[in-house]
């Protein structure tokens, strides 16, 4: 069975949309994706896409399979003012069935390209503490635990908070 | 009394963005790991396509001991949670030791929440290293929740070297 690497298009939406949402299951998190197909249409297409993402498509004799969405890595580019661009890789999937064919080492060395050909210092990502065979996976490729090293912890101001914050609305 | 301006940075800030990314690292004991440069600086931020967004805080010189008068800053960017769609993504957050008290972080924060509910953002995301206490209170007590703690994310890095391995293969 072959795949093929490439940039999303507008029509992928569905299918990046089907897959953040097999993932967030598979995190045991799926009630929580409350975005649409049409904000991925507008934040990923629009004038100033907020996001990027690869898909792998199967490539096979068998027709039925042809063309069909099996894995993609979604990403962005964030700054670290000690040393410049870095590619963030937030999201990063291959559907159970097709795991083992070398399609998340083929979108992790594209990704590795691209950091490189723009210039990027490194490529950051979050990884659920509990997640081993990611771990396992990203440090087999010299991935650094930063949390583990550093003790950076995530933390997050949710809308209510930033409201809250924010100057009253004029009533 | 002390006032303060915040303002949206401009490329005749670069100098004094650099000074205080520095004050803020040797703050975290980490000051030799910049790299970066003023050149880097200003064209990742105002170039045709910025990589990042800061707002500076001002004092009147004559208030300034050594004679600065931006004395604080934020560096923020967006992100994207395929969950929710864009958060904004506070990566420096700094005012000067001698101009705190004073209500600059307060008032720094609240305009970045403005911007952020302003720009469609279901929020906010930023680190704190564990042992910083004083920030984790100062978050928490705006209502900020530690993810690290709650939903156990751990922050990753793959450095260019490795990256360089990987595009070889």
């Amino acid at each position: 069975m072959d795949y093929k690497l490439r940039k999303a298009e507008p029509r992928d939406v569905s299918d990046i949309l089907r897959l953040v949402k097999e993932l967030a299951k598979y995190e045991e998190m799926e009630d929580q994706v409350t975005l649409t197909e049409k904000e991925l249409l507008e934040d990923g297409f629009g004038d100033t896409p907020f996001y990027h993402c690869i898909i792998a498509e199967l490539q096979g004799e068998n027709s039925s399979d042809d063309g069909k969405v099996v894995g993609f890595v979604m990403y962005y580019f964030t700054y670290d003012p000690w040393v410049g661009k870095q590619l963030y890789l937030e999201e990063f999937y291959v559907m159970d069935e097709y795991r083992g064919m070398g399609i998340g080492s083929g979108l992790l060395r594209h990704l590795s390209d691209l950091a490189m050909n723009t210039r990027c210092t490194g490529m950051m990502f979050v990884v659920a503490e509990n997640n081993e065979p990611s771990i396992q996976f990203y440090k087999l490729r010299g991935a650094e635990d930063l949390s583990q090293e550093e003790g950076w912890r995530l933390f997050r101001f949710s809308k209510n908070s930033l409201v809250k914050m924010g100057t009253p609305a004029e009533e | 009394m002390a006032s303060f301006i915040l303002r949206k940075a401009e490329p005749r800030d670069v100098s004094d963005i650099m000074r205080l990314i520095k004050e803020l690292a040797k703050f975290e004991e980490m000051e030799e790991k910049v790299v970066l440069t003023e050149k880097d600086l200003l064209e990742d931020g105002f170039g045709d396509h910025p990589f990042y967004h800061c707002l500076v805080a001002e004092v009147p010189k004559l208030q300034s001991s050594e004679g600065y008068t931006v004395i604080g800053f934020a560096m923020y960017y967006f992100t994207y949670d395929p969950w929710i769609g864009k958060l904004l993504y506070l990566e420096d957050f700094y005012v000067m030791q001698e101009f705190r008290g004073l209500g600059i972080g307060s008032k720094i924060l609240k305009v970045l929440s403005e911007k952020a509910v302003k720009t469609r953002c279901s929020g906010m995301h930023f680190l704190v290293a564990e042992n910083n206490t004083k920030s984790i209170e100062f978050y928490k007590r705006r209502g900020a929740a530690d993810l690290s703690s709650e939903e156990g994310w751990r922050l990753f890095e793959i450095e260019k070297e490795d990256l360089l391995k990987m595009t070889a293969k």
